[in-house]
């Protein structure tokens, strides 16, 4: 048997659209244990199982091919209501699901899977027998998708050859009806064809095979019995052999040629009998060709001489070859190149495109924007430095330049569209998560996801898994309580999680929100001081917002126990961090009894950010708009000093005030006279600058290998002059700590 | 005058696959990705052979077979089946399906079971 040649690119495909089929069927199964239109979601299981079992067994991954034939064996019995949906045979389904996701992945990474199907396999076989008894037919169906045509088939080929020896349909055992019917056709003076046709042995669905030829007698004139009959053909109880009556006018050997270009038939066997179905002495002369025929056949060598058969064009198994291969030759027309490509034009409107290939043009379009900044300030300078009779150059060029910085915008948004992904390619993991974690915590949880069309950047969406994991964690093992204790709170016993994505200006809000016990911000803050991270009068006097971020500091946990889960102090710790590092934001909202909602605040894209540029002493610094509150300009007598610490009395509220020089430890002092209000998780402070500069939107680049990361930056930019500025991540460089222990030198 | 098949499948991998080895083989190539697509594509391209998948979202082979044999008796369909579906493809073919393949494919057999078709 050829085979087809794998390209690269066909495997690719192969494995997204396995993964895509992987993770349909994980919805699906959720859906149905939660019982929700169990007839649609079981008929989508099964479709892709199928498919993958197709599309594996083709490119030869038979591990994969064998189990979801056993899935889609399951799965069709549950389909067919002869077994019922239970929680056991869909945690047998996931973990098949599972199984096979680790068999894609090994085959994905070139690598010989270690994975061992038989557990699984075991665990599926189980399902089948269940109930077997019901129908026993449906249960016995061997897992290995190739055995089956095997045993389907019923006569090996020598088999066969014994039986062509005998006049076949001598023996045929005829009823009543059909005797009569040959009797009453003979007499009439009708020529009666006796019809036997072989198939190949390992040929699949025989009963097909023989429906076929049934099909093709029936048009061809008055067919009196067959063996199988047409019932037992619809019973799929068809064998290697066909038998037949017919009346007919046709000729013998045009019909077994016919019959003969009929797939996986072998032999065909046409010719006139007599009313009791043995041969009629005046037989049809054997035709020049056909004793060849016969003698490369090998089967109907012993009807030969005595009985003559018209023998059609028999296909030995040993030879396909020849045939096979003669209308691939001759099919192809003179124009195929041209033709293939118009059609392929009308089918194709998307095309797939290799992460790195977008990365590489995010950053080829961020240097033109540095490029179209630069280019717009020398314009300025050229504008200010020619007379006025080159004005028409100088017009010129503007006009060119401002087309390209236009031209420039418009590349970078279409840049940062097409890296744009739904966050459903992220939402779509969590209601497996939560479904697991819900099992394991004895707890019933229903998980809402709403705007998962909402487009992200794909870095964000990369990033900000985890913290969403987490935080969905949290909800579902110290959020929502035990079905118990919600009936006894007059709750539904079923906890509700909702995640959801939305719009906001330049950001994207995305919300996790339970309507679990909440948070109990008592509980907080005796845990932070207990743990020696506030100091317990400070702890009285905390507002609740400013206890809450208590949370994100490492160690704090109000879980009374450790569980498998979650409660080590350290998921929200991870949270913030993850979320500070997308210059992103977090807000919580809890009320005790009712629920807890947790909302981050991402910006659109990582590449590319609006800040305000600001001279500090020696150096140019970007401070992300997202942080930036107001800028004022301020007289020296404006600050005031307590306790060592310097603030200013912003409307109405005093406000730590920290000067950028000397939190970059940059000595060459400067003329500090504006200051920038910054907000850190709902906080204000001041950041005194030299000189505000202006906002414009600024290319992030990392500081690279050798810098690492440095507290209080988030990157690099360059600036249209060509040189470079450093991006503040103000959240940690004034981070709650600090800030807190500003306030607490304040209130001391 | 080249030869022209839709293909119907919804696993676009099947499609790329049995379409690639058609365009090698001279044929021209239409595609499918369910029954109802597949039924407006008979409409738009007038194929010469139709390779039908059976199981599929939206409307399956055996639909897809009568939809079509429904409006064109002489549309020539070959089923593409896997083992087990027996039942589905006897349907198939008293819905007017001319003739199957067993999935997984090889190749000789899909162009032989064309060629068979087209000649």
């Amino acid at each position: 048997m050829a085979s087809f040649e794998f390209s690269d690119e066909d495997l690719k495909v192969f494995f997204e659209e396995t993964e895509e089929l992987l993770q349909a069927m994980e919805d699906d199964l959720i859906g149905l244990e939660k019982g929700d239109e169990v007839e649609a979601r079981l008929a989508s299981i099964f479709r892709a199982a199928h498919t993958i079992k197709g599309s594996s067994a083709t490119v030869g991954f038979t591990a994969m091919a064998t189990l979801t034939h056993s899935m889609e064996n399951v799965l069709d019995r549950l389909r067919k209501g002869q077994t019922n949906v239970s929680t056991a045979i869909v945690n047998h389904l996931f973990t098949a699901m599972d199984v096979l996701r680790k068999l894609t992945a090994d085959a994905a990474a070139g690598r010989e899977s270690n994975e061992d199907t038989s557990p699984v396999l075991g665990l599926l076989e189980m399902d089948l027998e269940e109930d077997a008894s019901a129908a026993p037919a449906e249960a016995t169906v061997p897992p290995a998708g190739a055995a089956t045509a095997v045993a389907v088939t019923a006569a090996p080929s020598a088999e066969a050859v014994v039986v062509a020896a005998t006049p076949p349909w001598a023996g045929l055992d005829l009823d009543e009806f059909e005797k009569q019917a040959l009797q009453d056709g003979c007499a009439r003076g009708d020529t009666l064809l006796g019809v036997r046709v072989e198939f190949h042995p390992e040929a699949a669905m025989l009963s097909v095979r023989s429906y076929q030829v049934y099909l093709h007698l029936e048009e061809k004139g008055r067919l009196v019995a067959t063996r199988p009959t047409l019932s037992e053909m619809e019973q799929e109880k068809s064998g290697a052999v066909l038998t037949a009556f017919l009346f007919t006018l046709e000729d013998p050997k045009v019909l077994a040629g016919e019959i003969e270009n009929i797939g996986d038939v072998r032999l065909a066997l046409v010719e006139p009998v007599g009313p009791d179905g043995l041969f009629r002495a005046e037989s049809p002369v054997l035709t020049p060709s056909a004793p060849a025929a016969v003698s490369t056949a090998g089967t109907a060598v012993s009807v030969g001489a005595a009985t003559p058969a018209v023998v059609a064009a028999p296909r030995p198994t040993g030879v396909p070859a020849a045939r096979s291969e003669a209308p691939a030759a001759r099919s192809v027309p003179p124009a195929a190149s041209a033709e293939s490509g118009a059609s392929a034009k009308a089918g194709m409107r998307t095309v797939r495109v290799d992460v790195e290939l977008l990365d590489n043009l995010m950053n080829l379009v961020g240097e033109l924007v540095i490029d179209r900044t630069r280019l717009a300030q020398s314009m300025g300078l050229l504008d200010k430095a020619v007379d006025s009779q080159d004005s028409d150059v100088t017009r010129e060029l503007a006009e060119a330049t401002a087309h390209v910085g236009r031209i420039t915008t418009q590349l970078q948004e279409e840049i940062m569209r097409a890296r744009m992904l739904p966050v459903e390619t992220l939402f779509k993991k969590f209601p497996r998560m939560v479904r697991d974690l819900a099992q394991k915590c004895g707890k019933q949880v229903e998980l809402i996801i709403e705007g998962q069309d909402t487009e992200l950047d794909r870095g964000v969406i990369e990033e900000i898994g985890d913290p969403i994991m987490h935080l969905l964690r949290n909800s579902v093992d110290h959020g929502i309580e035990p079905p118990v204790a919600r009936a006894s709170a007059g709750k539904p016993p079923v906890g509700m999680v909702r995640l959801s994505a939305s719009h906001l200006e330049n950001h994207i809000l995305i919300t996790v929100e339970d309507d679990g016990k909440g948070i109990d911000v008592e509980g907080v803050k005796s845990a932070a001081v207990r743990k020696g991270l506030v100091a317990s009068e400070l702890a009285a006097r905390m507002s609740t917002q400013e206890a809450l971020q208590l949370i994100f500091v490492s160690g704090v946990s109000t879980a009374e126990k450790v569980s498998e889960v979650s409660g080590r102090g350290v998921g929200m710790d991870v949270v913030r961090r993850n979320v500070e590092k997308l210059n992103a934001s977090i807000e919580m909202d809890t009320t005790v009894g009712v629920g807890t909602r947790i909302t981050i605040k991402l910006p659109l894209t990582l590449a590319i950010i609006r800040a305000l540029m600001v001279q500090a002493g020696s150096g140019t610094y970007a401070i992300p708009m997202a942080s930036v509150v107001e800028t004022l300009i301020v007289a020296p007598e404006e600050l005031k000093t307590i306790h060592g610490a310097e603030v200013i009395v912003n409307r109405g509220q005093v406000l730590p005030v920290h000067r950028l020089t000397r939190l970059f430890a940059d000595t060459c002092g400067g003329d500090p006279r504006a200051l920038v209000i910054v907000s850190v998780g709902g906080r204000k402070s001041g950041l005194l600058v030299d000189k505000l500069l202006g906002d414009q939107e600024v290319v992030v680049k990392n500081l690279g290998l050798f810098l690492g990361s440095i507290p209080g930056l988030s990157g690099a930019t360059i600036l249209g002059g060509g040189e470079v500025a450093l991006i503040i991540d103000v959240q940690s460089l004034l981070s709650p700590h600090a800030a807190m222990t500003a306030r607490e030198e304040l209130i001391a | 005058m080249p030869k022209k098949v839709l293909i119907v499948d919804d696993a676009q991998f099947m499609r790329l696959r049995t379409a690639k080895l058609l365009r090698e083989n001279g044929y021209e190539v239409v595609e499918a990705e369910n029954g109802e697509v597949a039924v407006n594509q008979f409409e738009a391209h007038g194929p010469d052979v139709v390779l039908m998948d059976i199981t599929m979202p939206i409307m399956d082979g055996l639909a897809a077979v009568k939809a079509i044999r429904g409006k064109h008796p002489h549309a020539r369909i070959v089923m593409c089946s896997a083992l087990g579906q027996q039942a589905v493809v006897l349907e198939a073919i008293k819905a007017g399906a001319r003739d199957f393949l067993v999935k997984p494919f090889d190749p000789d057999k899909i162009l032989a079971a064309l060629q068979k078709q087209v000649s």
